[in-house]
């Protein structure tokens, strides 16, 4: 493991437990075990490293974003939420921060956009073909668009919701939530691809 | 922060239904036609690979030909790489060469008779 990415996982820490805005650099040194003057060489100052974290989170996002369709079924989905899972899970700051980094990091929040769009697109695309494949019953477009977004809502604001009433995180309930979201939806076909594929995978 | 280069949101949207039509296949079956891209390469596999170093717009370019031995007019002209020195240039053909090659053991190789050239 490299100083870098021991520094690199200590900022990650750091950001989850006190947010970006209240780390200072002394504090990222201490838990990645290295002197101040270390870490200085290494990243010339506190917005060096939170660029460096955020285009970790964006390049991991982003390998999520390309697993679009690898797996044609509905285990599909569930792969793609296991991911997301793991991903807000392990960054759990990218809520948190949302505001404190809007204000005063207009790059990363225009990055954001970006990604959140590109998710919603695939939500809504994922849809489409899973309609046109006859797992999914038939609906307007414009209902599909909105069950895209409540999906995506679901993905999203699932980590910080728990969190804010004080349940545990686990990723089987966040998947029972998401797939609450989907099964009204699904033709009895859908029904029966999911009782035999996904199901085993939630209890 | 890096900076990547993107592709706008009607870009994306075609794309992602494309994939889905291309995942799609349940309504058609198979054709053994679907194959034929990979026949249409089965030559390569046996073909013979000669570097071919030349000197273009300045630098030294490395070219990968592709020659099957029994169909001498058969040829595949790839450009792999440039150097600066012919040398260099030299080492990295023999090396791409050496990788590329099917057949390692060299027992393959295109004849000139194989192309008939009368020398009348």
């Amino acid at each position: 493991m490299t100083t870098k990415d021991k520094i690199f996982e200590a900022a990650v820490n750091m950001f989850n437990e006190h947010g970006v805005a209240n780390v200072r650099l002394q504090q990222i040194a201490d838990e990645s075990g290295i002197s101040v003057g270390n870490l200085a060489y290494h990243f010339k100052n506190k917005d060096a490293i939170v660029s460096f974290v955020y285009d970790a989170l964006f390049d991991e996002f982003s390998n999520i974003l390309s697993d679009y369709l690898l797996e044609n079924s509905l285990l599909g989905i569930n792969q793609q939420l296991e991911q997301y899972y793991g991903f807000f899970h392990k960054y759990k700051f990218y809520f948190t921060d949302i505001f404190e980094i809007e204000r005063n990091y207009s790059s990363i929040i225009s990055k954001w956009h970006h990604y959140i769009n590109r998710m919603l697109l695939q939500i809504k695309a994922r849809i489409d073909f899973d309609t046109s494949r006859g797992v999914m019953i038939a609906q307007s477009d414009e209902m599909n668009e909105l069950l895209a977004n409540n999906i995506w809502m679901s993905v999203i604001f699932w980590l910080p919701q728990r969190t804010l009433r004080g349940l545990p995180l686990e990723e089987r309930l966040f998947k029972e939530a998401v797939w609450s979201q989907i099964i009204p939806y699904l033709s009895q076909r859908g029904q029966d691809e999911f009782v035999q594929l996904v199901y085993p995978s939630l209890v | 922060m890096k900076t990547g280069h993107h592709i706008d949101v009607e870009t994306y949207k075609w794309l992602l239904q494309s994939i889905n039509q291309m995942t799609l296949h349940e309504s058609r079956r198979a054709d053994d036609s679907d194959l034929n891209f990979v026949r249409q390469g089965d030559w390569l596999s046996e073909s013979a690979v000669l570097a071919h170093i030349n000197k273009r717009k300045g630098t030294w370019c490395i070219d990968l030909v592709f020659a099957y031995p029994h169909e001498p007019l058969r040829l595949l002209i790839r450009k792999i790489a440039t150097e600066t020195s012919w040398s260099k240039a030299c080492l990295r053909g023999a090396i791409f060469q050496r990788q590329a090659a099917k057949d390692q053991r060299g027992t393959i190789e295109p004849s000139l008779d194989a192309f008939s050239i009368c020398n009348n």
